[in-house]
């Protein structure tokens, strides 16, 4: 591990303890969901970090497209699966929340719906890439990972578009406490640094990936 | 890796820990509050009794509430805890096999090279 990589883990660990520490010793109890608002942090922050990850995906689709770089496609791929980890996050906790808010687990509202196709065409990103021969892999999944793309605005703005369902209207005025907004960003500042670890680690699996691949094939030619 | 999950370990564990220390309602203080109520007025003993089980059981009912809330907040604390974790589980196990695969690939491509030499 670099030390560069080693300092990423202190300063994410910190933050996060950091959070930990705000979200149940600083923030106050919000009045209406009581404790149970205390998965918001997580919830909404994880689903901030999907949009970043999906759009790191997204830049680096189109720059493998335009360069044809194959780290370009191990960066894409890395943020991918980090955004998946955070997506199956936000669908997870979400219908924690919503049991106890709703009393529900699940609703087919435009938010929830929109999220889960998110999910859904992340996944078949990840089908394509594994049923595609080496060649055709890196541009097929860089041009369906342009498409999934454009789901993350209609994700966003889903509570607008269709203007029905539980999650509160984009840009709505809700009066909330400065002490669950400071713990909120402080959360997401330690969400985003956790998403830059992660991908620096899962890069560096992909990156050994395929120079076993590379040594492999070289390996099978030398032997034949 | 190692460090990761054990500083993600030690988060949930101060989770866990810090939703148990979430303070109830104290029988000692419904008691205070009962006697200061009945000491203002002229209640008779069954008066008293009345409003006792009436504070008693709505502090049960406001406590099942909090626990039940509690359920659902480290639920889902550990929901994300445990993703996160099984990531990062498959994440270092996929690290350590390919760095093992490759080591013994590369001793493999040297020990062929060296054959050819000879």
């Amino acid at each position: 591990m670099g030390k560069s990589v080693k300092i990423l883990t202190v300063v994410t660990a910190i933050l996060l303890f950091i959070s930990l520490f705000l979200i149940f010793g600083y923030a106050q109890v919000e009045k209406t969901m009581l404790e149970v608002q205390k998965i918001f942090y997580l919830h909404v922050s994880a689903a901030m970090t999907v949009y970043l990850a999906f759009g790191v995906n997204f830049i680096f689709c189109i720059k493998y497209l335009i360069q044809r770089k194959p780290d370009d496609d191990l960066l894409a791929v890395s943020a991918a699966e980090i955004g998946l980890v955070f997506c199956t996050i936000v669908l997870l906790s979400g219908p924690i929340w919503a049991k106890y808010a709703w009393n529900t687990w699940w609703n087919w509202e435009a938010r929830l719906t929109s999220t889960l196709v998110l999910w859904l065409m992340y996944v078949g990103y990840f089908i394509l890439r594994s049923a595609l021969a080496e060649d055709k892999r890196k541009l097929y999944s860089a041009v369906l990972g342009i498409i999934a793309f454009f789901n993350v605005p209609i994700v966003h703005f889903a509570t607008k578009l269709w203007e029905e369902g539980a999650h509160p209207e984009r840009g709505a005025k809700v009066n909330t406490l400065p002490s669950i907004q400071y713990t909120w960003m402080v959360v997401l500042v330690a969400f985003i640094v956790l998403f830059s670890l992660l991908l620096i680690l899962q890069y560096r699996v992909k990156k050994t990936e395929s120079r076993y691949e590379v040594i492999r094939r070289k390996h099978i030619e030398e032997t034949s | 890796m190692r460090i990761i999950i054990i500083i993600s370990f030690l988060i949930v564990v101060g989770l866990v820990f810090s939703a148990i220390q979430v303070p109830t309602i104290h029988s000692k203080k419904v008691e205070e509050a009962i006697k200061e109520a009945t000491s203002q007025s002229q209640v008779t003993p069954e008066d008293e009794d009345i409003v006792r089980q009436a504070v008693t059981l709505s502090v049960e009912k406001l406590e099942s509430a909090q626990r039940t809330r509690l359920k659902y907040l480290v639920s889902a604390y550990l929901v994300i805890w445990l993703v996160f974790m099984l990531y990062l589980l498959r994440l270092g196990r996929q690290q350590q096999a390919l760095d093992q695969r490759l080591a013994q690939l590369e001793q493999e491509t040297s020990d062929n090279q060296d054959e050819s030499m000879k």
